[in-house]
């Protein structure tokens, strides 16, 4: 019995959201795999293989029965070789892996940050999609052409917002310091955070101040993404992210020493976030 | 129950190479019910290993090419420390060298330190393209490697030995008369192969990769079987287990301790709950009132 099925996909297209930028759309191709089909929660991520460069974890950006895309930036050799993908051309994945966003009723912010927002657009859509009262939005990026899915974001919600570093566009500043203006005018239940681990760990200090509860999704080296290599286990519990996260509450959180701060890179050794 | 001067309290060692970066997974391990846990393989300086995909699932288990990731003995060490820190289940530190005379040099680090034992890893079958044939494989640089680590360790050692030498008996017969103090039987056998019929290529970026899991359970038993006739140091008995059932073979032909991998894959690493529990249902249900009785059993007339 295999536990973890690989399934060969086609590549349906390929588009550039900003520069470096890039989603793909697979189609799952009967023929080609060992399970018909899947269906991925908001903030679960896929493993995904270019045959004879290597393969690496991505967080899902969209998820139907035919359908899966996910978004990356060109970054290493691996998203170098997906940025050239073609239509027609064939990528194997496994997964879907890890946890997903929990939904609940109440006052929603859902934090994005950069190119790790896909989470939060998936988020939103299923938010809708299963009638939970319309959240408010913080999309944040270096400059304004980092803003992904805006259009998106604002038929979405009524209460959408956008921050960039440079002020190319809204506010002029982090998500952190919209999220701290915003959390001053109004109250919120819950709030749910993909982004860079730094600005994630701040948020989640600003709304551990008004005591609101957080889920935030964490990114780490994984080399198996099926709990065996430890490559991306968070000291002191020894929580194995790519099975127990990436999506993590706050009640986890607190017990992490390691988050926002230190990381281990591809030999194992503790480097600084 | 002792093994080797030091109390345990479960039969079950996280096998070297899974989890085994961080303190705190093997000391989840434990928590789960872990009687020890090895570390992963360390060598004297870091090791980024090889390229994902590093392991390829088939029908009997995994092949995985690793290629030996380690942050170094210095920071392995460090975690080892972290470890001691918080239990007394005993730590196997496992090492390997790319020449013969690195394993006494890293066994000399590692006998100043709070590690209970020494693993000395002579048969990962992932590097050879870098670091020519395993010395598992040769008798000759076995005994030397052995006698050299013996010469400056005051600390047990176990050697961890390759199913790809034929003569795997003799080898570990001769690591016990160089002074090897026990066996861990049996690392990763092969290469083996996965293809992606698809895309007719090798699943795995290295290609080819060490075969475990529930496909190599009966070689590994095999192996036990005939280690245990012929030596008088204890055996970890390592190869394909992931059940109770899996692991009272293992301790019938003359396992110790039970070395546990790929099972960690296949039910997660409270898996050394699961096997604490089934085997203590197999007790239960026996003649038997210990596990250590199960101990080469089938070796009894």
């Amino acid at each position: 019995m295999i536990k973890y099925p690989r399934m060969t996909m086609t590549v349906v297209n390929i588009r550039e959201e900003a520069n470096d930028i890039f989603t793909i759309e697979l189609a799952f191709v009967n023929s080609n795999c060992d399970i018909k089909y899947f269906i991925a929660k908001p903030g679960q991520f896929i493993m995904v293989q270019v045959f004879g460069v290597g393969e690496k974890p991505f967080s899902i950006f969209h998820s139907v029965e035919t359908s899966l895309s996910f978004t990356f930036k060109r970054i290493g050799s691996v998203t170098e070789a997906l940025a050239k993908i073609k239509p027609h051309d064939l990528l194997t994945i496994r997964g879907p892996y890890g946890t997903e966003y929990t939904l609940s009723h109440g006052r929603n912010l859902l934090i994005g940050g950069g190119y790790a927002t896909p989470p939060i657009r998936m988020l939103a859509y299923e938010l809708k999609k299963q009638g939970f009262e319309e959240p408010t939005i913080i999309n944040a990026a270096r400059t304004q052409e980092y803003l992904l899915y805006s259009q998106e974001f604002n038929k979405l919600t009524n209460a959408y917002h956008e921050a960039t570093d440079d002020g190319s566009r809204a506010y002029h500043g982090n998500a952190v310091e919209l999220m701290r203006d915003l959390l001053t005018q109004e109250k919120f239940d819950k709030i749910y955070i993909s982004g860079p681990e730094k600005m994630a760990y701040f948020a989640f200090l600003e709304a551990e101040k008004y005591g609101i509860p957080c889920e935030i999704s964490l990114e780490r080296y994984m080399k198996c993404g099926v709990g065996i290599c430890g490559s991306c286990v968070l000291d002191p519990t020894g929580l194995i992210l790519c099975q127990e996260g990436p999506v993590l509450s706050s009640e986890t959180l607190r017990n992490i020493e390691d988050f926002g701060k230190l990381l281990r890179n591809k030999t194992g050794s503790i480097e600084k976030i | 129950m002792k093994f080797l001067g030091k109390e345990i309290a479960s039969p079950f060692v996280l096998a070297s190479g899974i989890l085994g970066i961080s303190a705190s997974s093997m000391l989840r391990a434990v928590r789960d019910g872990a009687g020890m846990v090895t570390t992963k393989s360390l060598s004297l300086t870091p090791r980024a290993g090889h390229d994902s995909p590093i392991i390829a699932e088939f029908d009997g288990g995994l092949t995985n090419s690793v290629g030996l990731t380690n942050p170094g003995i210095y920071e392995g060490l460090e975690e080892v420390e972290k470890y001691k820190r918080e239990t007394d289940a005993p730590i196997i530190v496992s090492i390997f060298g790319r020449h013969i005379d690195d394993f006494a040099e890293l066994a000399k680090l590692v006998n100043q330190s709070s590690a209970d034992f020494i693993e000395l890893n002579l048969s990962c079958p992932n590097v050879e393209d870098e670091f020519s044939r395993p010395f598992a494989l040769d008798i000759h640089k076995v005994g030397k490697i052995v006698a050299s680590v013996s010469r400056v360790t005051t600390i047990p050692f176990l050697t961890k030995l390759s199913p790809n030498a034929p003569n795997i008996i003799d080898i570990a017969k001769h690591a016990e008369e160089k002074g090897s103090h026990g066996a861990t039987l049996i690392n990763t056998l092969g290469h083996g192969m996965v293809i992606d019929i698809y895309t007719a290529k090798p699943v795995l970026k290295n290609h080819f990769g060490g075969i475990s899991g529930p496909a190599i359970k009966p070689l590994a038993v095999k192996i036990v079987h005939d280690a245990y006739k012929r030596l008088n140091t204890p055996i970890i008995g390592t190869g394909g287990v992931t059940t109770g059932n899996d692991a009272i073979e293992m301790l019938m032909v003359g396992a110790t301790t039970v070395g546990v991998g790929t099972a960690v894959y296949y039910r997660g690493v409270d898996v050394f709950k699961a096997l604490d529990n089934e085997l203590n249902a197999f007790i239960q249900q026996s003649e038997f009132t210990h596990w250590s009785e199960l101990i080469g059993r089938v070796h009894r007339d």
